[in-house]
């Protein structure tokens, strides 16, 4: 990783006191690197305008700059620019994909997430199983919080129709082989969603190879602006499938009698859309690939393993998720016995490290490992060697303090 | 007010809490769950017939400060009318606690009281 790489983020140049910001909570929210800023504010201040009405200058520059981040979109996830939908974040991406295959579910269908999911690859399939009368199973884990590839082959049946999951979890980092849960699905018959929110940062993606019909990511975890997402869906189920939000942008003809819908993946983005956030993706998604992310997950899984290691002979310290660190990202999730989560945070919070500490969105999970919440430390492009001292030495702190 | 959070006090009060049990045939009773880490507090009381507070505990797990506040609560509580002690603001906890808190942590100081707003009746 190149050496002077925070000088690239505002941020940490804003947050350092005598110490250096110590942030390690890009799971939740990474930060942005000047170049993505510069992208977001070049649209305001230059060229802002509706990408749906311009035949004057700036409106035809929005247009081209908002369909050029769709085509980096693309690029990145090696699809077609057609096959991309700009939405609001994975949660938007994923409700949205519920709503769209409500169509093909029926009463006594099978919908299946793992235990490992975020609530927002859980809720809208479990609320979509609701609506349809459909049967919603959880796919249970290991004691480790890893999932099963045989658990998956012996649960799914012909009546799956849906497999919603996890590519990387973000309570643990473990990793799921989604093209082989991919293969698997549709040899029964069934239709695979990934949610790539803790994957797309961190690791090359190709939905051909990987076979999903669909997949999701958040803008504000790949060094994006908040409120910005992606939902990639195979073409021929966009051709297919009708859209679930309507009004301007997305009509083909609109008279008293029936309404009909423009292409994909036009006909899913009706309203006036996040422009400058789907621009400020597309300038982080160049920004990524102009350092690999084959190198940045090569970095952050030797941080995390740094961090593990160091943790795990500390006294009082539990580490969750799989021990074979080939199968983890850079996130390293732990409690400290005697302490909550939360004031585990705290302590670190006054030494300027972010961590995040809770249930993760998480629960089933978390009930999965007995635990009401961790503290989550997940690493970054940005994260170096030094932060994860920092980060051990924290936790020292925080066992001190609560006398483990 | 002093700036450290987890002064000796607040520890103590999360090591050893006061009045950490189920409180039997409680006429009032309360429950809140901090939506953002799941800790829950159940709230026991007995109040006489001008609704003033003759003994007060509490179950729940939590963080250090949502357990000492809920601790402090409770014998702060005897004595006190349960109206005025649901009322109490994040300025008044701080003084309860003797510390200031960040928005999010008042939060969890306020557990206690938000669980005696939830009363029932019995
Ligand atoms: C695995 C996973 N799925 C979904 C989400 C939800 O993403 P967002 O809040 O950006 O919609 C997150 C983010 O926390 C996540 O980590």
């Amino acid at each position: 990783m190149k050496k002077d790489i925070k000088n690239d983020f505002p941020i940490f140049k804003a947050q350092s006191d005598e110490r250096p910001f110590v942030f390690l909570d890009s799971a939740a929210v990474s930060q942005m690197p000047q170049t993505v800023i510069d992208a977001v504010s070049e649209f305001y201040s230059t060229y802002k305008a509706n990408v749906h009405s311009g035949i004057y200058g700036i409106g035809m520059r929005a247009v081209e700059a908002y369909e050029g981040a769709r085509n980096a979109v693309a690029e990145f996830l090696s699809a077609d620019s057609n096959e991309i939908i700009f939405t609001s974040g994975t949660t938007a991406s994923l409700n949205m994909a519920a709503r769209m295959l409500e169509s093909r579910i029926t009463a006594g269908d099978e919908i299946m997430v793992s235990t490992m999911e975020h609530h927002s690859n859980f809720i809208p399939w479990q609320e979509l199983a609701k609506r349809t009368n459909a049967i919603f199973i959880m796919l249970p884990l290991e004691k480790d919080g890893t999932l099963s590839l045989n658990t998956v082959r012996a649960m799914a049946g012909p009546r799956t129709k849906i497999i919603a999951i996890t590519h990387v979890s973000h309570a643990t980092g473990a990793v799921n082989d989604v093209r082989e849960i991919c293969r698997m699905a549709h040899g029964v018959g069934a239709l695979c969603v990934v949610d790539a929110a803790q994957s797309a940062p961190h690791m090359p993606i190709d939905v051909r190879d990987i076979d999903c019909d669909f997949l999701a990511f958040s803008g504000q975890k790949v060094l994006g602006p908040t409120g910005t997402g992606v939902l990639y869906g195979k073409e021929k189920h966009l051709c297919e499938l009708t859209p679930v939000i309507f009004g301007g942008g997305m009509i083909r003809h609109v008279s008293a009698e029936d309404s009909t819908w423009a292409d994909a993946p036009q006909k899913f983005e009706a309203g006036t859309p996040h422009a400058a956030g789907a621009i400020g993706l597309g300038a982080a998604l160049s920004y990524i690939e102009g350092i690999g992310r084959k190198e940045i997950m090569a970095h952050e899984r030797n941080l995390a393993r740094m961090a593990r290691r160091a943790l795990m002979n500390m006294p009082g310290i539990h580490l969750y998720g799989p021990g074979n660190e080939k199968e983890t990202s850079g996130i390293v999730s732990f409690t400290v016995e005697g302490a909550h989560p939360h004031d585990v945070a705290e302590i670190l919070s006054r030494e300027n490290i972010a961590v995040r500490a809770g249930h993760h969105c998480a629960l089933p999970l978390m009930n999965h490992f007995g635990i009401s919440g961790t503290i989550r430390a997940s690493f970054y492009l940005y994260n170096t060697e030094e932060d994860v001292e920092r980060l051990v030495a924290g936790v020292q702190k925080a066992g001190d303090m609560f006398q483990v | 007010m002093e700036n450290e959070l987890y002064k000796e006090h607040i520890l103590n009060h999360y090591r050893n809490p006061r009045n950490k049990y189920a409180l039997t045939g409680a006429g009032v009773v309360g429950k809140e769950i901090n939506a953002l880490c799941g800790d829950e507090i159940i709230l026991y009381a007995h109040a006489d017939e001008d609704g003033v507070v003759t003994t007060m505990s509490f179950t729940g797990e939590g963080c250090a400060i949502s357990q000492a506040a809920a601790s402090l609560f409770t014998e702060y509580a005897k004595g006190k009318r349960i109206k005025e002690l649901q009322e109490m603001t994040h300025a008044d906890v701080e003084r309860l606690l003797g510390i200031s808190l960040s928005t999010v942590r008042a939060r969890c100081a306020l557990l206690p009281v938000k669980a005696l707003g939830n009363r029932i009746s019995k």
